[in-house]
């Protein structure tokens, strides 16, 4: 008995040890590798939360979807043949909530601005400069937001408080209560952010520069949209302010179009904003070399508007007239190869680093770059820095296509019927900007040992490429670019002002002004003549108009022919201007919608692919399907007209 | 192939060589006391004095023993010296009997008929009850019925076994798991993080952790895969079913649970045990693609152009069948070795086990070492303690992944493998948008340069102490140990399959570390007595609490500067990343259980058992974190009271009902309390900008508490002529509220996600199981036979709204999962006037046709527009087409045995679900990218199908386009019926009669031949085309209905998707006692 009741005490004494360690203990959290929403309330944590939204709007801005979808269906562009997803958003052939969900994503960052901007002032241990610096980074990002927002959808919720009670219900806001709070929130970064980029902020994030450029752009939309004379003053006020303090926010213009372009200026006096990236895969969530994508927040605009050169063109391609039909951008039967391109013989060109990836999406709608928008190509460089036409054989003898990473830069390549091409020297492969007799093995009676692809020949898979966001210094051609991603440029201001003095905020003639200037850099030139060696056999000479100014212009007679007068100035030539200056700069579709010219455009310059099915009711793209459904408390939320 | 045979052969022949020297060591023992014999003889009848041939008649303790002759006769030899020897007569369908020789040369025995039945020992979680007074619903499947079929996973072979018990195939690589679900799903669930490109959290992944049973091996709760566990080492698993019996599970128990008891030493002779097979695994059939003529037509039929490397290829009619190339026969191999044996005080078992499993992709296989040793040990009279230690280490090793298959399916038939010097052709798709594919025989040729890992080292452990008190009072403590670290190696070079780089500097390599314990401590009170002979009362107590830890961290790497280095060392690679946010986890939970039982039984009539539990959880939030779960069950032995006496047809009869509360703890850690993700940012390029990113994903819920599953359940067990026939029936009815769910939030409302206790679903169903003796002669030919069938009926009775909630893909009355599309009504054909009238969108013949039926807004009967056509197709035009819920399982397993011959079949239906083939779909918009990328577009090669052309006029698939993207409504073509009716086994063994083995000192010895899967018997899937098994092998994949964005919907489907194709597999093994 004795050794039972030692045995139940020596038990008892154990469990009740375990009892009291372990309950206290064993049923509390304590989270090491996640973090909760209280995180906001420490210094760090706003920053953290200011990286995050930045980090989101790159989750958009530079991504396939989002990117087409500010593109496509306007004037400007047609299908490629990689389009794929797009189709719809290309013919407006039923689009539904479904298609079109970009951006919405973009309110949990709202919500934690909201907080940012809620518990900022109270946040211990953070001095008076931080504070102000992280305010006005939230007041432009949540502007920023919410601009976009109310553009493209109209019908909106508006949350200025941080939500942190979970509701299935919402409803949406007056528009002009939206813009209401981004003016406010402009007028209060305005003040409260730095001149230039000051770190941590740095590379090209929000600065006060920013700010009037995104407030003059917001009150030039609000007038379009309320037909108000003020805002349009306010517009043109705020932008000529911007122009004027330019240099003491860093901005300015670039001497060469080019040079806008130009990796090295991605950070330089001409880029206002940016939706970053880096070279470092960890700061820009990509593996190099494993042909990424999508899914993350990764710069793929270099891609966007290749076509798929390696696959298309042989060393003996020729027409096949039997097959050419009237309109190449037709939604009709599917006709894969419309203007009777065939294909034939070794492939000129390798996919390489240079010769890029192509995604093909999205291609010009050459026609109206042509014959309207860039019709003055002699004077207006801006179509060769645009577009590049020239292809040089990189293939080797073999012939090319397959994508083993490098290019043969040097030596004989690819032996054609009209001789064999030099790798490096001979070019393969030209978009002429006019339709040239022979084409494609010769120029007259010429032979080309390349291949000539004349405006006609263009179809889904065969069109110049928009190098302005190419990348060359990707290690692998399936990389994704990490140059940032320029939202605004500062020729913008000067075309944002033009258009407000023109709808009433200024004078006709400051209208002209601030269109001359940016179609005077535009006629700016330099650099040598490309030189076709050996391409057109022995006799004839290089013709092809490159960089240099063409036979008997002068940058001085170029200025003189692209001046224009205030009665020259029309909405129609701001949105042509703003092709020229913009051209794949993902801001068409919004242009067009906010100046009320998306209908008319579209069905006077792409008639066939987008212009049959079309309806007034697409200026606002569709309340997207989640919101839809899951606003599932109170009433339903309203779909727009015409979804 | 036969250099692995040979391969095989060796190492079959090295363990045969080390066999030998066991065996001549024991058969010296042995000899040593075989020196002089006396003589017994006798006849062994039935009740009705007819002799029974076959039946075993050994020395009790020995391995000496004889069989019966055709007329029940037998004679043997008892050695001399063997101390008072007892006789033990033994057959299927009687109760053993002892015969005590006594000095007697001549035994005539009376054999009665068995009913072991009611007095067999069933584990009920926290310990043992005699089958008569067991009260809930218990299904028990013996060892001997597991191992027909060869399987290195028990729940791989409990398919088709357990009525309730559903079991779908998750994974087709070597390794792979099963999902299984007891008596259907009760939790809805949706992704409750982003996925990203190396997440391992899955839509299934929630649903598993949601609605997967508990595991219990030996009283402890285990966590993951029972591929740690060599289905050798398990002597039975328990399944308890109804709440009644899970209840003492309390929140763990509403998937039910699964009891495993590993085998334990007896005392006694030392037995050594030898289990061993070796087979063959073949592909049933690869998945029909076009072949180079038809791959050529498809291309002309879409309009896209042939390469001119393909139109080489054509003109030289090559026409390559890429899978043939590659898949293999691949071999099993498994032995298994256990000694067990003791005295009286001291019991133990060893044992060991290597299986491997080659895979049909090459150098994809699993291979596992397990360890394993049991002791139970009698300190004193009153104090026994015990452990059971489980080690195991295994390698998965799955270059090329689970896309192998699609992959090959992709690549145009129009390339020769090999270049004319016999290299291979690295990459056959040349000048083709596919260029940077490499040729899939880099998994042979250049297999150094892929590797693709996961070690699992795991040791689990089991301790109990056992302290008799009083009489009938008992303490027994169990101290669970679970220890496992995956380490996850990756290599991917340039030049081979699934690298699309010739660049040594873009190598890729990473490494995956993740560690799991878990410590349980159990303490019990355990009391017993019988009052008057009648009354036996029991009771349980326990006080357990329980911590679980998680951790994983990841890190990669591009630019290893050599193929050989693989992932070894990281330091020379051109630069290292540590992965992202869900690949570097700190994870832990804690949870602490009280628990009392209460047993009664009553003159083996009538049984009850009440029992109540109370569970505390880390992961709720505080002040909610108890909750209790009582259940209450009786049964009553009808064949037992005595106005049954005069029914000799019926020999048991026994009706049980039980009610009983459970749950699931289904969230992850730190759910309640909001999250905010985290990602990078970099302002500008410099080092200075980088910054660390904070998103809000989900809101905290500051209230979060136990859903609860409450289940009725009426079972009736039955025995007829006796017990010829047996079997029982369950009828139970399941109710799930406060269903912890995690929802979607509209957009707008500033976070993605947040969890609520919202909804609550029902089911019900039904299980039948008989079990016969169909014949039974007196020559010993004896036929019997196991038939389950079973159905459940799950459905949602209300969500967190009050209205279906589509976003979510959940509808009120349906079941949880379901497709919810449009319905495809054909192929738009010339001329069609519909093509006219529809304005939105415009289609054109040769495109899927889907009905127009509703217009917007319309959501419910009644509503205006609702079920009328308004010439658009919107997502309002969507309907629910199916779900994936069986509409029954069915079992059945047949055994003839004669004369030391065994053979025995088992067959497995599912039916009236769907499934869906992500292969022949294609996702139409969005980031998802899933289904079978380019299907239709004769961009790539594709399942071969009847596809539409002008002159071609079928409603099948439509017309091939190469320049319009993706087929409007794609998603529409896959849902299939996913019913089958399969053969899963059939085996045949011969026991080698003792008479032969005694002398060797052998006790038994079987040998077998067994096939695996060998046919599918019915299955419109296999009848239509689709791929030669109908079997779901996953989730995911999926893709949405044109023009939606159901997050988490197509994560939930049931799949068969183009992953490594199903095997059937041929083996040839002994079972070896001595």
């Amino acid at each position: 008995m004795k050794q039972f009741r030692n045995i139940v005490g020596g038990v008892i004494l154990i469990a009740t040890m375990l009892v009291s360690n372990s309950c206290t203990d064993l049923l509390v959290e304590k989270p090491q590798s996640v973090i909760a929403p209280t995180a906001f309330t420490t210094p760090s944590g706003l920053l953290a939360g200011i990286s995050g939204v930045y980090n989101n709007i790159r989750g958009q801005y530079g991504t396939e979807g989002f990117t087409v979808a500010q593109m496509a269906g306007t004037d400007e562009y047609l299908e490629g043949n990689g389009s794929s997803s797009y189709h719809r958003l290309f013919t407006y052939n039923g689009i539904t909530a479904g298609d079109f969900s970009g951006g919405f994503s973009w309110y949990s960052d709202i919500n934690a601005l909201n907080g940012i901007l809620k518990l900022g002032p109270t946040t211990p241990g953070l001095d008076s400069a931080t504070l102000k610096a992280y305010l006005g980074q939230a007041q432009f990002l949540r502007a920023f937001l919410y601009f976009y927002l109310v553009q493209t959808y109209g019908n909106i919720p508006l949350h200025t408080d941080f939500i942190t009670v979970p509701s299935q219900a919402d409803a949406p806001a007056p528009p002009n209560d939206i813009y209401k709070v981004i003016v406010q929130d402009l007028n209060h970064a305005i003040n409260n952010l730095p001149n230039t980029p000051t770190a941590p902020f740095l590379g090209k994030a929000a600065t006060v520069g920013a700010a009037k450029w995104l407030l003059s752009k917001v009150y030039l939309t609000r007038g379009w949209l309320n037909n108000d004379p003020n805002d349009f003053t306010l517009a043109y006020n705020t932008a000529a302010d911007l122009i004027a303090k330019a240099t003491t926010y860093g901005l300015g213009l670039q001497t060469d179009y080019a040079d806008a372009f130009n990796p090295a200026n991605d950070y330089g006096k001409e880029t206002i904003f940016v939706s970053d990236h880096s070279n470092d895969p960890k700061y820009d969530y990509f593996l190099t070399g494993t042909a990424q994508a999508g899914g993350l927040g990764i710069n793929v605009t270099p891609w966007l508007g290749l076509s798929n050169l390696v696959s298309n063109v042989g060393v003996e391609s020729k027409l096949d007239p039997t097959k050419i039909v009237a309109d190449p951008s037709s939604i009709g039967p599917p006709v894969y190869n419309p203007m009777g391109f065939v294909s034939s013989g070794k492939l000129l060109v390798n996919r390489d680093i240079q010769f890029g990836r192509p995604f093909g999406r999205i291609r010009p709608n050459i026609s109206y770059l042509l014959n309207q928008a860039f019709a003055d190509r002699a004077n207006d460089s801006r179509y060769w820095k645009t577009f590049q036409v020239v292809w040089l054989e990189n293939a080797g003898s073999g012939g090319g296509g397959n994508s083993t990473l490098n290019g043969v830069y040097s030596g004989p390549g690819v032996q054609g019927t009209r001789g064999t091409l030099q790798c490096g020297v001979d070019t393969a492969i030209w978009f002429s900007d006019y339709e040239v007799p022979g084409a494609p093995q010769s120029k007259g009676s010429w032979p080309f040992k390349g291949i000539i692809a004349t405006p006609n020949m263009q179809y889904g898979n065969l069109y110049p490429y928009m190098k302005k966001y190419a990348d060359p210094s990707r290690p692998n051609q399936n990389d994704p670019s990490t140059r940032p991603f320029v939202i605004a440029r500062f020729s913008e201001v000067y075309l944002i002002a033009a258009e407000a003095a023109f709808k009433g905020g200024g004078t006709m003639q400051q209208a002209a002004d601030m269109l001359n200037v940016v179609r005077q850099r535009a006629a700016y030139r330099t650099g040598k003549a490309y030189a076709p060696g050996g391409a057109f056999g022995t006799a004839l000479p290089a013709t092809m108009v490159g960089d240099p100014y063409p036979a008997g212009i002068t940058l001085g007679t170029a200025q003189a022919a692209v001046t224009i007068t205030s009665a020259q100035v029309t909405l129609d030539f701001i949105l042509d201007e703003r092709t020229r200056e913009f051209y794949g700069e993902a801001m068409r579709w919004l242009d067009l919608v906010r100046t009320k010219s998306l209908i008319s455009r579209v069905k006077t310059w792409n008639a066939a692919q987008a212009g049959t099915l079309i309806q007034p009711t697409h200026v606002l793209r569709p309340i997207p399907l989640d919101q839809m459904l899951l606003v599932t408390v109170g009433p339903g939320y309203p779909q727009n007209p015409g979804y | 192939m036969k250099n692995e045979i040979l391969l095989v052969n060796q190492k079959l022949r090295g363990l045969a060589n080390h066999l030998k020297l066991l065996l001549v060591l024991f058969a010296v023992l042995l000899t040593s006391s075989l020196s002089a014999q006396s003589v017994v003889k006798g006849k062994v009848t039935d009740a009705d004095g007819t002799g029974i041939p076959g039946v075993n008649v050994i020395i009790k303790g020995t391995t000496t023993g004889t069989a019966t002759d055709a007329d029940g006769a037998f004679s043997m030899s008892i050695p001399d010296g063997t101390a008072d020897p007892v006789l033990v007569f033994s057959f299927i369908g009687y109760t053993s009997q002892e015969q005590q020789v006594s000095g007697r040369s001549s035994i005539d025995v009376k054999m009665i008929a068995d009913t072991k039945e009611l007095n067999e020992i069933v584990v009920v979680g926290y310990g043992t009850q005699l089958k008569r007074d067991i009260t809930g619903a218990i299904v028990k499947v013996q060892s001997d019925v597991l191992q027909q079929t060869a399987s290195y996973n028990v729940i791989d072979q409990l398919k088709g076994h357990a009525a309730g018990v559903d079991i779908i195939s998750a994974s087709a690589v070597p390794g792979g798991e099963s999902q299984i679900r007891i008596r259907g799903s009760r939790t809805m669930v949706a992704n409750t993080q982003t996925p990203t490109a190396t997440s391992a959290t899955t839509d299934a992944g929630n649903a598993n952790s949601a609605d997967g049973p508990l595991l219990v091996v030996d009283g402890i709760p285990y966590s993951g895969n029972l591929n740690d566990i060599s289905p050798s080492d398990i002597a039975s698993l328990e399944i308890l079913k109804d709440a009644s019996a899970t209840a003492i599970y309390g929140s763990r128990g509403a998937g039910g649970v699964i009891l495993v008891t590993t085998k334990r030493g007896t005392s006694g002779k030392t037995v050594f045990s030898y289990d061993g097979y070796y087979g063959t695994s073949k592909v049933m059939k690869e998945l029909r693609v076009f072949n180079g003529a038809e791959f050529a037509q498809f291309k002309k039929d879409a309009n896209y152009a042939l390469t001119p490397a393909e139109q080489a290829a054509q003109a030289a009619n090559v026409s390559t069948d890429w899978q043939k190339l590659i898949y293999q026969n691949a071999p099993i191999t498994n032995h298994n070795l256990n000694v067990t044996g003791g005295s009286d005080k001291s019991k133990y078992s060893m044992g060991a086990n290597y299986f491997k499993q080659g895979g049909i992709i090459p150098n994809q296989d699993y291979t596992r070492y397990t360890l394993r040793s049991t002791m139970d040990h009698q300190l004193s009279n009153r104090i026994k303690v015990g452990i059971n230690t489980i080690n195991t280490v295994s390698y998965q090793n799955t270059p090329g992944g689970s896309g192998v298959a699609s992959g090959l399916m992709r690549l145009t038939p129009l390339a020769s493998p090999y270049n004319p010097d016999g290299t291979v052709n690295l990459l056959p798709q040349v000048g083709g948008v596919d260029a940077n594919v490499f040729s899939p025989l880099t998994l042979k040729s250049n297999s150094g340069a892929l590797l693709s890992r996961t070690r699992r080292l795991r040791t689990f452990n089991s301790l109990y102490g056992e302290v008799d008190i009083i009489k009938g009072l008992k303490y027994r403590i169990n101290v669970g140990l679970d220890y496992y670290q995956d380490k996850s190696d990756s290599y991917l070079g340039p030049n081979v399959w699934g690298s699309g780089t010739s660049l040594q500097s873009q190598s890729q390599a990473s490494m995956r570390n993740s560690e799991n314990w878990q410590y349980t401590v159990e303490n019990l009170l355990l009391y017993e007595k019988t009052l008057n002979e009648k009354h036996k009362i029991g009771f349980t107590g326990l006080y357990s609490f329980q911590k679980n830890h998680y951790q994983t961290s990841y890190v990669t790497a591009i630019g290893v500067p050599l193929d050989i280095m693989q992932n070894t060392n990281f330091y020379p690679a051109q630069s290292t990343t540590v992965g992202g946010q869900y690949d570097n986890v700190f994870q832990e939970r804690g949870l602490i259980s009280y628990m009392g039982r209460l047993t009664y039984s009553y003159d083996g009539r009538l049984s009850a058992t009440a029992t109540f539990r109370t569970d505390g959880s880390s992961v709720l939030s505080p002040g909610n974190q108890y909750y209790s779960y009582p259940a209450l069950a009786a049964a009553w032995n009808i064949t037992n009271e005595k106005f049954m006496a005069g029914t000799p047809v019926i020999s048991n009869l026994k009706l049980r009902a039980g009610w009983g509360v459970t749950a699931n703890q289904n969230i992850n850690p730190y759910s309640t309390l909001g999250a905010l993700g985290t990602s990078v940012y970099n302002f500008g390029q410099g080092a200075s900008g980088q910054q660390v990113g904070f998103n809000l994903n989900s809101l905290p819920n500051n209230s979060l508490k136990w859903q609860s599953t409450s289940q009725w359940n009426v079972g009736l067990d039955f025995g007829i002529i006796e017990n010829r026939i047996t079997g029982a029936i369950e009828v139970y009815n399941q109710q799930t509220s406060n269903i912890l769910l995690p929802i979607s939030l509209p957009p707008t409302n500033g976070a993605g996600t947040t969890f609520t206790n919202a909804g609550k679903t029902k089911g019900n169903g039904m299980e039948i199981s008989i079990n016969t003796i169909n014949i039974k002669k007196d020559n010993g030919f004896i036929w019997t036979t196991e038939f389950n069938y079973f159905f459940n009926r799950e459905q949602i009775v209300a969500l967190s709204t009050p209205s279906s909630d589509p976003g979510n893909g959940w509808f009120i009355g349906q079941p949880l999962n379901v497709i919810y599309d449009y319905k495809k009504i054909g192929i738009w054909q010339t001329g069609d006037p519909g093509l006219t009238t529809q304005t939105s969108p415009t289609q054109q013949a040769g495109q899927i046709k889907v009905l127009d039926w509703n217009t917007a807004g319309a959501v419910k009967k009644g509503d205006t527009g609702y079920g009328v056509a308004d010439n658009k197709i919107t997502p309002d035009d969507r309907m629910i087409l199916g779900n994936f819920q069986p509409k029954f399982d069915a079992g059945l397993s047949t055994k003839v045995a004669y004369k030391g011959f065994d053979l025995s079949m088992s067959f497995y239906a599912r039916m009236g679900m769907k499934v869906v083939v992500p292969y022949v779909t294609s996702e139409p918009a969005g980031s998802n990218y899933t289904g079978y990328s380019f299907f239709n577009q004769a961009r790539v090669n594709q399942l071969k199908v009847d596809y539409w052309t002008p002159t071609n006029p079928t409603n099948a698939y439509p017309q091939p386009n190469g320049s319009l993207g993706v087929p409007f409504y794609s998603s529409t073509l896959g849902y299939v019926d996913g019913s089958f009716i399969k053969c899963r086994t059939i085996n045949l063994g011969y026991n080698i009669p003792a008479a032969f083995l005694g002398k060797a000192g052998i006790s038994s010895l079987r040998v077998y031949v067994s096939a695996i899967n060998p046919f599918v018997i019915w299955a419109p899937f296999v009848q239509q085309g689709y791929g030669p098994d109908p079997e779901g092998n996953g989730y995911g994949g999926a893709i949405n209905a044109q023009g939606t964005t159901n997050a988490g919907t197509p994560g939930r489907q049931v799949t068969v998707n183009a992953n490594n194709p199903a095997t059937r597999q041929f083996m040839l093994g002994l079972n070896l006692k001595f």
